[in-house]
């Protein structure tokens, strides 16, 4: 770190690039912004809890993963900071999240190609080695 | 890079944590151009490493989707061994530790070191607070043997090795006196003529209990009679127990405890191994996510030391080390007796708030530094506006940590 220390140019250059970024290039995030955000955060899992009361059949799970789609959005784009990052940032966390789903997505897939195997309700899906053989 | 900066001899130099304008950033590696540049490399390389994170999480979350498609009644019955309450409150705890974590990377970059301090403490408590409430929840899940592999009395390796006796006997003590679970085992010696009807007979035959049942009708083998013929076939399904009856009982809220206790012996074998086979996940999903939180605190333990004036450092360190070594006991003694836990957490609580209290207060040498005197690096505390990185990189971490529980509390704790 010391190398520059006698070389005035760079010091000035650093001085400039120095101002450039005290003058605001970095983005704070507002107290009211974070508080909006926590707020909304609560009332989320206060939703998510509250609707395993109800009977809603398949959308149950589908309800559950949408708010937590939501909150985990609010929690990404501003505890996060990704609303003001570079786009580059973003992109990271959807492609990760995109491959993810594919992953999930095919071997759900796939594990409907044993469907005969597999009885429902009640389980009855076994693979057992039958002896003698 | 250096630690040890000589500050210019210049008024504006004194007094501010965030005056080292004067010469070049001290703060900016020489491969960089700007600190702007180096700023985004450094969080584009963390968000990279948070997305290998969420792809290994993702593994965990494929196994749960796949398990859930196939047996979605196994889930709706073994959801109910877990708390929904704790899992809320630590749902809570997590989200309000967020929002003291991105309220100290605001603090750093406005330069409010002592805000900064007490924000980094906030968050490193409520992972505490997390931590202590999820080892709670393991330990009820320990002493109800439902834990990993032949430790979850769902098991068949558990079930054949007899433990079953020892484990009725040892609620029974539990429920007289709340002693510990050791002693059951000793006072209510395993015997085969104890077990209660439907257990399951230990005897090797029966771990397997398919072999009396036929193929499965839908079952059609190409090769049938030649020597290709398929050794592992699917078998005709044994009685329903749990789907229809049991799932419908408790459609309407959690069980009770004594319910669930008899659910176990109406079970039949197969949803028992698939029971056992919901808590490997649910283990494996928790624990991962529990390391996590664990390094998680450690990194902002370092980033907090980093805040701290100089003189104060060695303080905060060895104090945050007791608090943790605290902590462990805590864990230790939760683990053995049950309702100490609330001592341990108040322990907790004057520890962090204690430490606080000592580093807000003024630091005397701090004034007494003298005007142009050469101040190592970061003697005020490291972190201002012009070099905020590493909170902001490790608040990144932590709240990936917050955004995985966001999805793994309504996946285990709220099925319906």
């Amino acid at each position: 770190m010391e190398l520059d220390q006698g070389s005035s140019t760079a010091m000035a250059a650093a001085h400039n690039v120095h101002n450039v970024r005290r003058g605001g290039h970095v983005h704070v995030v507002p107290p009211k912004v974070l508080l909006a955000v926590y707020g909304a955060l609560l009332l989320l899992t206060f939703i998510t809890v509250k609707v395993t009361d109800f009977e809603l059949g398949m959308f149950n799970v589908w309800v559950a993963l949408f708010v937590a789609l939501a909150k985990a959005s609010f929690v990404a784009l501003y505890f996060m900071h990704l609303r003001w990052d570079s786009p580059f940032n973003a992109i990271c966390l959807i492609a990760a999240l995109f491959f993810v789903c594919i992953f999930i997505g095919i071997a759900v897939l796939d594990s409907r190609e044993y469907h005969q195997n597999y009885t429902r309700p009640g389980g009855g899906q076994i693979l057992t080695i039958q002896q003698g053989h | 890079m250096s630690t040890i900066s000589t500050i210019p001899t210049s008024a504006d130099a004194h007094g501010h944590d965030d005056s080292h304008g004067n010469g070049h950033d001290p703060h900016l590696a020489h491969h960089f151009d700007t600190p702007e540049q180096q700023m985004a490399s450094a969080k584009l390389g963390m968000w990279v490493f948070l997305a290998t994170e969420i792809l290994m999480f993702g593994g965990l979350f494929c196994a749960y989707s796949v398990y859930r498609h196939n047996h979605p009644e196994v889930f709706e019955f073994a959801h109910q061994y877990l708390d929904k309450t704790l899992g809320a409150i630590n749902t809570l705890v997590l989200i309000t530790s967020s929002l003291t974590m991105a309220w100290g990377v605001r603090l750093a970059q406005l330069g409010n070191q002592r805000s900064l301090i007490l924000c980094l403490i906030l968050t490193i408590f409520g992972g505490y607070v997390f931590l202590g409430i999820k080892s709670v929840e393991y330990r009820t899940k320990w002493e109800h043997k439902l834990g990993m592999g032949q430790y979850n009395r769902y098991d068949a390796r558990h079930q054949a090795s007899g433990e079953t006796a020892e484990h009725e006997g040892a609620l029974k003590n539990q429920a007289s006196g709340g002693g510990p679970i050791e002693s059951g085992g000793a006072e209510h010696p395993a015997k085969p003529g104890t077990q209660p009807p439907g257990a399951p007979n230990p005897s090797p035959a029966s771990t397997k209990p398919a072999a009396a049942a036929g193929v499965y009708p839908g079952y059609f083998d190409p090769n049938a009679g030649t020597p290709d013929a398929a050794h592992i076939v699917p078998v005709a399904p044994p009685p329903a127990v749990l789907a229809p009856e049991v799932t419908e009982e408790h459609r309407k809220g959690h069980a009770s405890e004594e319910e669930l206790e008899s659910e176990y012996d109406r079970l039949n074998k197969l949803d028992q191994e698939r029971t056992s086979t919901f808590f490997q996940i649910y283990f494996l999903m928790t624990g991962l996510h529990g390391i996590h939180v664990v390094v998680g605190m450690a990194l902002i333990f370092w980033v907090l030391v980093r805040a701290v004036p100089m003189t104060a450092r060695r303080t905060v360190l060895l104090s945050r080390l007791a608090s943790a070594g605290l902590f462990f006991i805590y864990v230790g003694i939760l683990v053995r007796h049950n309702p100490t836990w609330i001592i341990g957490v108040i322990l907790l609580l004057l520890a962090a708030f204690g430490i606080a209290l000592r580093v807000m207060k003024p630091q005397p040498a701090l004034a007494a530094a003298p005007a142009g005197a050469a101040l190592p690096l970061g003697y005020h505390g490291s972190f201002g506006p012009d070099y905020f990185t590493p909170v902001d990189i490790v608040g990144l971490y932590w709240h990936l940590v917050d955004l995985i529980w966001i999805f793994l509390f309504p996946l285990l704790y709220l099925i319906h």
